[in-house]
């Protein structure tokens, strides 16, 4: 087992994790480097979700280990904890209080300053075009505002790895824009990011380099490029081809033919890994 | 026969067909889990209930023969019987109402449909109606069954009035929530609706126990009035129409048939004269935004600081801004009352008012701990944070400890300086009693719904009847201090119940790492 260090915002090794004896992830291993976008994509109850609860700290994992900028998430989750944020894909807010309450509550949670958190706050409100409804409940919020303003609890305590679980669900075309390019400063300033979407565009145009799950395990690892030319390989036709879109290359790695001939081989996964 | 019948409950976008819908839905708002189990052992209870009231009329019928005539006032009797019944299920439908038109979130889907908001309404409030009755109508239709075998044919009205109850109740129950909803806008009224909902379930306790607050005279003056009321030509005389509703109950056909029609006039014009405003009101209790003050785009905002001060100060405010709570808290405060206006008095048996006190305010934070630490809404957002969840589980249970025992405070202080004794039992217990229901929540932490407050036992019986056996040995500790201290014995052992088979039962959760 190789000896996590601070380079790895994430390094995650033989995960496994079973609800009710099936395999939500199965022997999984992943690693990305500091100051990475990564895009994880999957069909359906692929265990990306579980995948990321498991990062985040929320479940515990049966088998395998965990690091979060070289935390272990089970041993130390507390230190782990204070460098990451977590957005799941439907958050769960308290309706009962407003915006400010909210983020107020949230950065207590990391034990941010008050005044620090206060400015912050402000400045994410603004940013993330909440200002004018600060002082309104979040039960009268929309699915965006909601998105926005969990994104926005997020945010407040600087992590430096941000799990995000679809985080433009539900966003219109101007707020799903300012988070892109909010999440791209984000990765620029040195920070990580690790996200999973079903809108393969999101993927294409933001990350850097992209995992494939699928049945719990990674399936195929690598840039935008390395992914054309390892699903071609792999399925022998024209999904490899230059022009292939993610979405080819997606479905190709996905299709349950293509899944047999990848099969248990994690070499297929890393040798694109290793490429990259 | 029935193949028709199945035909019109099952023909898609009917009324009938909505209010089969209505109540399946109201069923199931009974509680899904165990169904089976619950519905056998209600079935059984049912049963027992029959043989019951067949003996009962056994024995009536015994008595009759033997010359023994009907005890004075019968009549006055029944008919109070059906007014305190009828405050139980109007209490029971403004609850199901507040459900029903502010909560359920369905009502988009049905008023954007071609079905007529009347007939919308209509079943909606029959659903109400329907779900309010239930219970009372399980314990009434065994005299109906029985009476029937027995030849006892006119009780047989028990079916009809029945009906007509849950029409009345449904039928004040809409209009009083869309009359609060037109004078307080819906976001206020699904509060008010069920703070008026807790006033009224209490309504008849607090009316019975105001007679401990009147001096001698004028108890025995009121005595006297009543009993001259009652006389033929008097308000509460038999023949009064305040009793027809519990006559038509005992088979008596006239002040049957006029209760049904009158409770169907009574619903028929509630859903003409109101459902314009359900209309309204169901979409602002959608669309409008809450309380909200527009801030300055140069305004500067003000963080508290600390974390466990800012832990609290959420639990709290997510406390006092739910409605539900309120109204629990206040039917709660309200049994309070006659007991601490005992305990001022100063009676020879106020000594049972401390242990009451202890059992009630136990009570309340055992809902306001399971609110506190079960009911987190944000359960990720806690969960990745880097607190320890022991700490947040601690706190929540400080939370849910502190606000009630500032309701019994100003007991505790007015003891202090009139019967030390009393209200040195009344802290010791009060605190000890409270920590002991928040630790049966901290110690066994379980995920739950904030908004099934009302049926919170129905998902962890087990903890939660512990969690009561726990409470009702705190107020032994307080009977036993207030003078009969042998009680300790059996007292302390049951105290220790609860937080003992939390710590075990909650023992793989905390591992695990769940929030709750």
């Amino acid at each position: 087992m190789q000896t996590p260090d601070q380079n790895i915002a994430l390094h995650i090794e033989k995960l496994a994790k079973q609800f009710d004896g099936k395999y939500a992830v199965n022997n999984l291993d992943l690693e990305i480097k500091a100051g990475e976008f990564h895009a994880l994509l999957g069909p359906n109850g692929a265990g990306k979700t579980t995948t990321l609860r498991i990062v985040a700290g929320l479940v515990k994992p049966d088998l395998g280990s965990v690091h979060v900028l070289g935390h272990d998430i089970v041993t130390a989750p507390q230190a782990a904890k204070q460098l990451m944020a977590f957005l799941p894909d439907d958050p769960l807010l308290y309706g009962k209080l407003n915006a400010f309450e909210y983020l107020e509550f949230a950065a207590g949670l990391w034990a941010i300053d008050a005044d620090t958190a206060a400015n912050r706050a402000t400045d994410l409100l603004k940013w993330l075009d909440l200002w004018d409804k600060a002082n309104q409940r979040i039960e009268g919020y929309s699915r965006g505002m909601r998105q926005k303003l969990a994104l926005a609890g997020a945010l407040i305590h600087q992590p430096k790895l941000m799990i995000l679980d679809e985080p433009l669900t539900g966003l219109d075309a101007h707020a799903a824009r300012a988070v892109k390019d909010m999440l791209v400063d984000y990765v620029k300033q040195g920070n990580t990011i690790v996200l999973t979407t079903h809108i393969l565009e999101i993927a294409e145009r933001l990350a850097e380099r992209i995992s494939i799950i699928q049945r719990g395990k990674i399936v195929a690892q690598g840039t935008l490029d390395e992914l054309r030319e390892h699903a071609g390989r792999g399925a022998g036709q024209g999904a490899g081809a230059g022009g292939a879109t993610l979405e080819d290359v997606f479905l190709n790695l996905t299709d349950t033919t293509a899944d047999a001939s990848l099969g248990a081989s994690t070499g297929a996964a890393s040798s694109a890994s290793t490429s990259a | 026969m029935i193949t028709n019948v199945r035909a019109v409950f099952s023909k898609p976008g009917t009324s009938a067909w909505l209010l089969k819908h209505e109540l399946r839905l109201a069923l199931r708002s009974l509680g899904n889990k165990r169904a089976w189990a619950f519905a056998a052992f209600f079935g059984i209870v049912w049963l027992l209930l029959h043989a019951l009231v067949f003996f009962l009329f056994y024995a009536l019928s015994k008595a009759s023969d033997a010359g023994v005539s009907l005890p004075p006032y019968t009549m006055q009797i029944a008919g109070v019987m059906f007014w305190l019944l009828f405050t139980i299920v109007l209490s029971q439908t403004l609850a199901h109402a507040v459900e029903a038109f502010f909560s359920r979130g369905d009502l988009d889907l049905l008023l954007s449909s071609p079905l007529d908001a009347k007939v919308v309404l209509t079943i909606r409030a029959l659903g109400i109606g329907f779900a309010a009755i239930l219970f009372p109508a399980l314990i009434a239709l065994p005299f109906a069954h029985v009476g029937i075998i027995t030849g006892r044919f006119p009780l047989a009205s028990i079916y009809p009035s029945t009906v007509a109850l849950a029409l009345l109740a449904a039928a004040i129950g809409v209009w009083l929530t869309m009359l609060l909803v037109q004078l307080l806008g819906a976001r206020r009224a699904k509060t008010a609706t069920q703070v008026l909902g807790a006033l009224i379930g209490a309504g008849f306790f607090l009316s019975s126990q105001l007679q401990n607050l009147l001096s001698r005279d004028t108890r025995a003056a009121l005595s006297s009035w009543l009993l001259r009321e009652s006389e033929v030509g008097g308000m509460f005389a038999p023949e009064s129409i305040l009793w027809w509703p519990g006559r038509a109950f005992l088979g008596e056909w006239m002040p049957m048939l006029t209760f049904v029609v009158a409770t169907v006039i009574a619903f028929w014009l509630v859903v003409n004269l109101t459902y314009r405003r359900f209309v309204l009101s169901t979409q602002e209790s959608q669309t409008a935004p809450g309380p909200s003050q527009a801030l300055a785009g140069d305004a500067r905002i003000k963080f508290a600081s600390g974390t466990t001060w800012i832990l609290l100060r959420k639990e709290w405010k997510l406390i006092a801004r739910d409605p539900q709570v309120i109204s629990q808290t206040l039917l709660q405060m309200l049994y309070m009352m006659p007991m601490v206006f005992l305990g001022i008095s100063g009676k020879s048996f106020a000594s049972l008012v401390v242990p009451s006190v202890v059992f009630i305010v136990a009570m309340l934070v055992g809902n306001l701990a399971w609110l506190t630490v079960a009911a987190e809404d944000a359960p990720d957002l806690v969960g990745s944070s880097p607190l320890a969840l022991a700490r947040v589980r601690f706190t929540k249970g400080i939370a849910a400890v502190v606000p009630a025992l500032v309701l019994a405070s100003p007991l505790f202080f007015y003891w202090l300086f009139t019967k030390p004794w009393y209200a040195f039992v009344l802290a010791f217990c009060a605190i000890g009693a409270s920590i002991n229901s928040a630790a049966c929540h901290v110690l066994n932490p379980r995920k739950a719904n904030r908004r099934e407050l009302n049926k919170r036992g129905q998902a962890h019986p087990m903890s939660s009847i512990v969690e009561l056996f726990s409470t009702f040995g705190w107020a032994g500790i307080a009977y036993a201090m207030m003078g009969t201290w042998w009680v300790l014995l059996i007292a302390i052992p049951v105290a220790a119940v609860g937080p003992i088979f939390s710590y075990g039962a909650g023992y793989e959760a905390r591992r695990a790492g769940v929030i709750a």
